[in-house]
């Protein structure tokens, strides 16, 4: 019951997703990795929706990815629209994790938050591979892994949004596997920064050059807003996503010089 | 609404709601239902002690002309310090059989059920929309509250001549209301976990009063969820009360949090921990779309502003 309490609430330094407004992608050090590290370049960027939600939908690797940020970042300077990122919720129960990975923009991978999101109009970016992308073994380089249920085109569906499919290449040789060992049921990728570096090599990243293409956007017949869609239909679209994604991975890799150049 | 019957009616939401409704034009009778007795009632309001029985109720509900109903089913959301544990699942089913009885001219039931029936928890959505409620169900408080709910909604189903609204309310501030969360936020050290700074949000008792208003006069059909505008950080509610920031570790640590607590040292407050680590807060676009505004914000409610 303070008396000198304000009558009402100051502006708030983050978002209603705990985002911070410009904060982290405006840090100084992100945008040296991004420019100068890993000399991202973008294919089909007009492809990202200048206004209104959509889902973006792309590649996931590497054992600490870097494939989100280089997106959220990229998509921020060039079109100036913030990208949500859904994430494992277990992230959230470690402290300051939670709230490092909020403020740039991360958010809890609920069915729910991701259509208040897009309801919102906003961009959000989801890895259909989920932790299988990051773990997989050193054999299923640069191969999509399974793309779940197609809970992610109900999702797009659902919101009655386009789905953006954004292919990263390069991503996979900034922290190459080596191999896979499983430690309490858990597999776990050994790098080679690892191997050279040590356990903090996990975080040292190559400065492997990174390209990405955005694919034209995928839109669905379906009405919004239904109880539930057809299983074998997610399935397929999922499917042909996925497909038309390998296809462009495989060929962004045949163009490419070297793994440092591009 | 012409002829009103409230439940909880001497909790201090009750108390409010009551007296404000008297002041709702077309309003002609208020009359509080309540277990209790107690000498200081309001002017112009009839009290009825009331011993939940069928026969009786009906017949209440018939010779008094009641055409809208509006239980009190949260204790937690009444801001009554004597009256807590989880709803009244059986008294709910007797109101509701009461209100769909032929010889009762009930037109309109309003439910005042809790944001409670939302998990608390990382995996949870940020701000629960009413039809995210899937599946588990969290706690014997939640489980009480939507059994309560399903009773409702049985008599909108079954009755087309009764309109039910279930309020979902955020939990209560301002006057001497609140729950948990601003019971830790009154402490003089308020503890704040490290590494933590959760979204939560409150309902201003004005706020609730008005809503529950809202949702009778306009007959509202369905679930909604009420809070006041907005969500705020925990950081931002301690800056908003004006009190220090006490960092306390974000985790029970056995027997570090025991010695602490008996030390009288700042320690993460018992079952406080989803609270202070994920935080809730509900989407009120559904009400808003049907028309109401909250007056109150988030940082107002924090602060325990009046007006």
């Amino acid at each position: 019951m303070s008396p000198t309490a304000p009558k009402s609430t100051p502006p708030r330094a983050l978002d209603q997703w705990g985002r911070s407004e410009g904060g982290v992608f405006s840090n100084a050090l992100y945008r040296a990795a991004y420019r100068d590290w890993f000399r991202v370049s973008w294919e089909g960027m007009e492809h990202v929706p200048a206004s209104g939600g959509a889902l973006l939908v792309s590649n996931h690797a590497g054992l600490i990815p870097v494939d989100g940020s280089i997106v959220q970042q990229g998509v921020e300077e060039e079109r100036g629209r913030a990208v949500y990122a859904l994430a494992h919720h277990g992230f959230w129960r470690f402290p300051f994790m939670g709230r490092l990975l909020s403020r740039s923009g991360a958010v809890v991978g609920h069915p729910s938050n991701a259509q208040r999101l897009l309801a919102d109009g906003q961009l959000v970016l989801v890895f259909p591979e989920g932790e299988k992308g990051p773990v997989k073994a050193a054999s299923e380089r640069y191969r999509l892994q399974r793309f779940g249920r197609g809970g992610f085109v109900e999702t797009a569906m659902r919101a009655g949004v386009p789905i953006v499919p954004i292919v990263l290449s390069g991503t996979e040789d900034t922290t190459p596997t080596v191999t896979t060992v499983s430690v309490a049921g858990q597999t776990v990728p050994i790098t080679l920064n690892s191997l050279l570096l040590g356990p903090l090599g996990a975080f040292a990243h190559f400065p492997a050059k990174i390209s990405v293409e955005v694919l034209p956007p995928v839109h669905f017949d379906e009405a919004p807003g239904l109880a539930s869609y057809s299983r074998s239909l997610l399935m397929s679209r999922s499917e042909e996503i996925r497909s038309d994604m390998q296809r462009t991975l495989d060929s962004m890799l045949g163009r490419r010089e070297s793994v440092w150049k591009g | 609404m012409e002829r009103l019957l409230v439940t909880g009616a001497t909790t201090p939401l009750g108390r409010m709601l009551v007296q404000h409704l008297q002041d709702e034009p077309g309003v002609k009778k208020v009359i509080g239902v309540e277990p209790r007795s107690t000498t200081d009632w309001l002017d112009g309001v009839e009290l009825v002690a009331f011993e939940p029985d069928d026969g009786e109720l009906v017949s209440f509900l018939a010779d008094q002309a009641v055409d809208t109903v509006i239980h009190l089913l949260a204790p937690s959301r009444t801001g009554d310090p004597e009256v807590s544990g989880p709803a009244d699942v059986i008294d709910c089913m007797r109101l509701c059989a009461a209100v769909g009885s032929p010889r009762a001219h009930v037109r309109s039931l309003v439910l005042v059920s809790s944001s409670e029936v939302y998990p608390i928890d990382s995996h949870a959505p940020l701000m629960h929309r009413e039809q995210d409620l899937v599946g588990d169900v969290v706690s014997e408080a939640a489980e009480a509250l939507l059994e309560a709910e399903d009773f409702a909604r049985d008599v909108a189903e079954r009755l087309s001549h009764v309109n039910v609204s279930i309020l979902r309310l955020a939990e209560l501030m301002g006057g001497k209301l609140g729950g948990a969360l601003s019971a830790v936020l009154a402490q003089s050290r308020p503890p704040q976990l490290i590494g933590f700074d959760p979204q939560v949000q409150w309902l201003h008792a004005l706020d609730a009063v008005e809503a529950i208003r809202f949702a009778a006069r306009l007959e509202l059909a369905g679930v909604y969820n009420v809070a006041s505008d907005g969500v705020i950080r925990w950081s931002e509610a301690l800056a908003a009360r004006g009190r220090p920031v006490t960092p306390v570790l974000p985790f029970e640590v056995w027997p570090l949090t025991a010695l602490l607590r008996s030390a009288g040292l700042p320690h993460l407050p018992d079952g406080m921990g989803n609270h202070l680590r994920s935080g809730s807060a509900v989407d009120t676009a559904k009400l808003r779309a049907a028309g109401w505004q909250p007056r109150f914000d988030q940082w107002q409610c924090a602060a325990g502003s009046e007006s």
